[in-house]
């Protein structure tokens, strides 16, 4: 086996542990669903891994498939999920973002 | 080959191969922590553009190049980036157009290399227009229920987000 492949599991699993910290460490709306999306990527870097070389998932095959699905599913979710925060923001719903965040040095 | 090629070309197994997998899962992991706790939301969003180049560049080592692309040109390209562009878009910054020296010397440098590089490879030859299309058609045959799913879904996410936007207007 190569050692190698190791530190793309190690990455994995890092990858989603800071991805759900993130979630439950940040209020703000965008930061959790920028924990999520850190979070997705180390999922499919975690099934490719396993569809890969250990075997889990039967089929070498049906691990692209899943994370050629993940991926779409994502960008779905993304552009549904930024419109209505973006609707939300206009509507007063929450809270303003500080010029800070949005952008530090100019 | 080129001796350039073969100085890049790395082996299965080859201690230059761990070595750039240790060094890409060390960057994936940074640019992951940054994304999740850099304060401004724009900077956030790049490192998570870089979390998801990292993320092409093992699906191309792990032998799927159709998903290191699909990654690269619509995760990384439009998603990553339409988040960017609705941040940025929240505060309405004033833009000012202050062109500096320096930049004009980096447009023009690149655009001479750009120049350079094109003049300098030239047409290529005739057939090499048929070559992309038989991967192509591989891969519409061997992935046509997930390229559905992806237009059925990139379609009703698009009609969603028009269907918000308008009715941010009324």
């Amino acid at each position: 086996m190569i050692v190698g492949l190791l530190f793309i599991a190690l990455a994995a699993v890092v990858l989603i542990g800071i991805g759900v910290w993130g979630l439950v460490y940040n209020r703000n709306l965008v930061k959790m669903l920028l924990s999520l999306e850190v979070s997705f990527n180390g999922i499919t870097l975690l099934v490719l891994y396993l569809a890969s070389t250990v075997g889990l998932i039967p089929v070498v095959r049906l691990g692209a498939y899943i994370v050629f699905l993940g991926i779409a599913l994502a960008i779905g979710e993304i552009s549904i999920i930024v419109s209505v925060i973006l609707y939300m923001f206009k509507e007063k719903m929450l809270e303003e973002i500080s010029q800070e965040e949005v952008r530090t040095e100019e | 080959m080129s001796p350039l090629l073969d100085l890049i070309v790395i082996t299965v197994g080859s201690p230059l191969l761990d070595l750039s997998l240790l060094i890409l899962a060390a960057a994936s992991m940074a640019f992951a922590y940054l994304t999740v706790t850099y304060r401004s939301l724009v900077y956030s969003s790049i490192f998570l553009a870089f979390v998801g180049l990292a993320n092409a560049a093992f699906f191309m080592i792990f032998g799927y190049p159709l998903l290191a692309f699909i990654q690269l040109i619509i995760y990384v390209g439009s998603g990553v980036l339409f988040i960017i562009i609705s941040i940025s878009m929240l505060k309405e910054p004033k833009l000012t157009f202050r062109p500096k020296l320096y930049s004009w010397l980096i447009a023009v440098f690149v655009a001479v290399l750009l120049a350079g590089v094109i003049l300098g490879v030239g047409p290529g030859p005739a057939y090499m227009t048929y070559l992309g299309v038989i991967p192509a058609i591989h891969y519409i045959i061997e992935y046509w229920f997930s390229l559905l799913l992806l237009v059925l879904a990139l379609s009703v996410a698009l009609v969603v987000s028009i269907a918000i936007s308008r009715g941010e207007e009324e």
